[in-house]
């Protein structure tokens, strides 16, 4: 699961809130990500993994559609599976049982997104 | 800075999930941690958005959007920042030409309001008079 080396990698930020989006799509790019694709709720971040195959995928926990939890059940059935990085500004113990047992690589809280340190938290070093 | 994004991950069996959990953040000195955001009209770019990050172990971050699809060449500050009372110190590590920066901050509700209070540099009085008419909204 996940990509191997690589020198940009590319991810999909799954988030209802526009303003969040957009600092992470700001900060992560200027950390050396590319911000491939945004979606709004989990159907949507479904179809946008699908057809654009990212590295990552940064997914929200609290969306309108589908619980973050079942997108990353979804996501990763594939061959290909992105990484899955799960996201919330809630307290992390909140969701720590269920982030144990999901297919996500790690969960964040939203104010400790950082594209330097995620890299290296999932050994994407620079080619 | 790993060492940080590795604390937060969370990989051990703990507690369940309630219906409405509550947000994350407010450190023991009372400040929130999160991402805050307003917006405003710059008088030089426009409509904008910005957004300070403030993460409970000191590191600050600061992203400006431009919302009418204009072009800026500003891209994120990052810092650090401390907490004495109600006095927010905010050192700006990069871009390196900006100044450290004093605010007094009170929190209300879901709601961050900053004051500004010191800068070295003559021109963030101004720019601040602007940002401080309306408060930061916590982002969920």
């Amino acid at each position: 699961m996940g990509p191997g080396p690589v020198t940009r990698p590319t991810i999909l930020v799954i988030d209802d809130h526009g303003g969040f989006r957009a600092t992470a799509r700001r900060l992560l790019e200027h950390d050396g990500w590319s911000v491939i694709g945004e979606a709004v709720d989990g159907e949507t971040g479904l179809a946008a993994a699908a057809s654009l195959a990212p590295d990552v995928v940064l997914l929200d926990i609290g969306l309108p559609d589908v619980d973050g939890f079942v997108v990353a059940e979804r996501l990763a059935t594939g061959a290909d599976a992105p990484w899955i990085v799960l996201i919330s500004s809630r307290d992390p113990e909140t969701y720590r049982e269920r982030v144990r047992t999901s297919p996500a690589v790690a969960f964040l809280s939203k104010h400790e997104l950082d594209g330097t340190a995620l890299r290296s938290l999932l050994g994407l070093t620079a080619s | 800075m790993l060492v940080t994004v590795l604390a937060v991950v969370v990989l051990v069996s703990g507690c369940a999930l309630g219906d409405a959990p509550p947000p994350a953040g407010v450190r023991p000195d009372g400040f929130p941690t999160g991402v805050f955001e307003k917006t405003y009209d710059d008088p030089d770019f426009g409509p904008m958005r910005l957004s300070w990050v403030f993460a409970a172990h000191g590191d600050w971050a600061e992203v400006p959007e431009a919302t009418a699809g204009q072009t800026t060449d500003t891209g994120p500050a990052r810092g650090h920042y401390t907490v004495d009372g109600d006095l927010l110190s905010i050192t700006v590590d990069t871009p390196p030409s900006w100044s450290d920066t004093q605010h007094h901050w009170k929190l209300e509700g879901d709601r961050l309001i900053t004051t500004f209070e010191h800068s070295d540099d003559p021109v963030d009085a101004d720019f601040f008079a602007l940002l401080d008419r309306q408060p930061w909204v916590r982002v969920p």
